[in-house]
C-alpha cells in the first residue's frame, strides 16, 4: 500500500471528501427526481412532497458545499504536510508537481470553490422568495457542480495514489526558481508586472463602482492572474526575505506565520465577492452594495499586506531585495 | 462630475495597461530568447523549438549548428547558425563571458574562436559556415569566417556560391 495513504492528514482529507461526495450523490439523485416532477403551481400531494424533499436536499447541498469551501485550505495543508514524505519536496509545490494530476486538481478545486459560492448565493436568493422561482435554475446548476465534484473525487484518488515516496521530485526553487527563461506572462519584467498589479487594483475598485459587469469580471480575473505572478515572483521574495526563493506554497508554512492562507484567502474572497456582485446585480437585479464594499475592503487589505512586506523589509534593512 | 472623473480615470488606466502589455509583448527578452541564471557558464541543452534564435527569431530546430553566447550575469542567448551569432555580436555592445558552438565532427561544445569553419555546409540560415573541432584542408579560423560573414561573402552571394560549389 502506498505510504501516502498512511498519513493522518490524507486519511482525514480523503474520508471527508468521500463522505461528502456520498451525501452529494444522494442529493443529486433526489434533485433529478425533483426536476422531473416540480411545478409550484400544482397543489398536489406529489408537489407538496417534492417541496419538502427539496428543502431537505438543498439543506444537504448547502451544508456540503459550505464544508467543501473549508476543505480547500485543508487540502493545501495536507499536501504541504506530505513534503516530509516525498523526497526532494520542500513544500507543497514539489508534492503537487509529483504527478500529472496535481495541477489540474488544484485548478479544479479553485473553480469548484467559486461555483459553489455562487450556488450558495442563488440558493439564498431563492429561499428568500415566496414561490421558489429559481428552484429549477439552482437544481440544474447543482447538477453541473456535481459533475465537477465527481471529476474532483476521481482526481483526488488518482493524485494521492500516484504520489511515489521513492521517486525524487523538484523543490520549489527549481519549479519557480531563477533558472530557465522568463516565466512571467506577456513578456513582462518585474517592474512592469508591479505597475500592472497596482493599476489593476485601482481599476478593480473603479469597476466595483461602475455598472460594466462584463468588464468587472474580466478585470477581476486579470487582476487574479497578475496578482498570482506578483506574489510568486516579487512579494513572496520579501515574505521569505530571500531574492531567489519564489514559491506560492512555502508561505503556508509555520515559519512564515501561515501568512499564505491569509494572503490567498483575501485575494480569492475579494475576487469571488466581486464576481458574485455581478451575478447579483446583473442576473438577479438585486442590490449588491454590501458585497462590493466587502470585496473592496478585502482586495485593499490584500494589496496593503503584500506591500507592507516590501515596506517593512526596506525600513529594517535600508535596501530592496 | 464625479461619474465623469471616474470614467476618465478608468479610460486612462485601461490605456496605461494596454501600453504596458504592448511594450512587454514587443520586447526581445521574451520567454523563448534568453535562458537566465546560467552562472556555471556551461552550454545549455535545449530541445528543438524550445528557444528562438536571438538574431533571426527562427525556432531552433537543427541542433548540430547551435551556438550560444553566455554573459557574465548568466544570460544565455541561442543562435541557430554561427552566421547569426556573428551578426548579432556586430550589432551590439555586449560583454560576453563565453561564446560557444557545437562542432559537426565531434559534437562537442567549444569556444567559437577555437573552432575551424567549413564554408559549404547546409547550415539552417544557408550562410554555409559550420564549426569543426579538428582542422581539415580548406577550413578557416573564426576571425576569417567572421570577416567573410560581415562582408556578405557567404553562400547567400551567388558568385561566392558558384565559386565554392560550382555551377548549379
Amino acid at each position: 500500500m502506498n505510504e501516502i495513504f498512511l498519513s493522518n492528514e490524507v486519511i482525514t482529507y480523503l474520508l471527508s471528501e468521500i463522505v461528502l461526495y456520498i451525501l452529494l450523490l444522494i442529493a443529486a439523485i433526489a434533485t433529478v427526481g425533483i426536476l422531473k416532477g416540480w411545478n409550484f403551481d400544482h397543489f398536489t400531494e406529489k408537489q407538496f412532497v417534492l417541496e419538502n424533499r427539496s428543502y431537505l436536499v438543498m439543506s444537504i447541498i448547502f451544508f456540503v458545499l459550505g464544508l467543501k469551501i473549508v476543505l480547500l485550505p485543508y487540502f493545501a495543508y495536507t499536501i504541504d504536510s506530505l513534503s516530509v514524505l516525498v523526497p526532494g519536496a520542500m513544500c507543497a509545490a514539489g508534492v503537487i508537481d509529483a504527478n500529472g494530476y496535481g495541477d489540474p486538481l488544484l485548478v479544479l478545486k479553485i473553480m469548484i470553490l467559486f461555483v459553489s459560492g455562487l450556488w450558495l448565493r442563488v440558493n439564498r436568493i431563492d429561499l428568500g422568495e415566496k414561490s421558489y422561482p429559481y428552484m429549477k435554475l439552482k437544481s440544474w446548476f447543482f447538477l453541473l457542480i456535481f459533475i465537477l465534484l465527481s471529476v474532483e473525487v476521481v482526481l483526488d484518488i488518482l493524485y494521492f495514489s500516484h504520489i511515489e515516496t521513492t521517486k525524487p521530485v523538484s523543490c520549489c526553487s527549481v519549479i519557480f526558481g531563477e533558472l530557465g527563461g522568463n516565466t512571467l506572462p506577456f513578456g513582462l519584467d518585474i517592474k512592469k508586472l508591479l505597475i500592472l498589479f497596482y493599476l489593476l487594483y485601482i481599476l478593480s475598485v473603479l469597476m466595483l463602482h461602475s455598472q460594466r459587469y462584463v468588464m468587472r469580471v474580466a478585470v477581476m480575473l486579470f487582476f487574479g492572474l497578475i496578482a498570482y505572478y506578483s506574489i510568486v515572483y516579487f512579494f513572496g521574495t520579501y515574505i521569505y526575505e530571500l531574492p531567489t526563493h519564489r514559491c506560492p506554497f512555502c508561505m503556508l508554512q509555520a515559519e512564515y506565520f501561515y501568512v499564505g492562507y491569509i494572503l490567498w484567502g483575501l485575494l480569492f474572497m475579494g475576487m469571488f465577492l466581486a464576481i458574485e456582485s455581478v451575478v447579483l446585480e446583473g442576473v438577479f437585479g438585486k442590490n449588491a452594495l454590501k458585497l462590493k464594499k466587502v470585496s473592496i475592503g478585502l482586495l485593499t487589505l490584500f494589496v496593503l499586506l503584500c506591500s507592507s512586506y516590501v515596506g517593512i523589509y526596506y525600513l529594517k534593512n535600508g535596501v530592496f531585495l | 462630475m464625479k461619474t465623469f472623473m471616474l470614467n476618465l480615470l478608468t479610460i486612462v488606466i485601461v490605456i496605461a495597461i494596454i501600453i504596458i502589455l504592448l511594450l512587454s509583448l514587443g520586447t526581445d527578452q521574451g520567454a523563448r530568447y534568453v535562458f537566465k541564471g546560467n552562472t556555471a557558464y556551461e552550454p545549455i541543452v535545449i530541445k528543438p523549438k524550445e528557444y528562438q534564435c536571438s538574431e533571426c527569431s527562427m525556432d531552433i530546430e537543427v541542433m548540430e549548428y547551435n551556438a550560444q553566447i553566455i554573459t557574465p550575469e548568466g544570460d544565455t542567448y541561442f543562435f541557430d547558425d554561427i552566421g547569426c551569432l556573428v551578426l548579432w555580436l556586430e550589432n551590439r555592445t555586449i560583454t560576453t563571458q563565453k561564446s560557444i558552438t557545437k562542432t559537426l565532427d565531434t559534437g562537442h561544445w567549444i569556444d567559437v574562436d577555437k573552432a575551424w569553419y567549413i564554408r559549404t555546409a547546409p547550415s539552417p540560415m544557408g550562410y554555409g559556415f559550420a564549426a569543426y573541432e579538428n582542422k581539415q584542408e580548406g577550413f578557416i579560423p573564426y576571425e576569417e569566417m567572421k570577416l567573410l560573414m560581415l562582408q556578405g561573402k557567404n553562400l547567400h552571394d551567388p558568385f561566392v556560391k558558384k565559386s565554392l560549389l560550382g555551377p548549379s
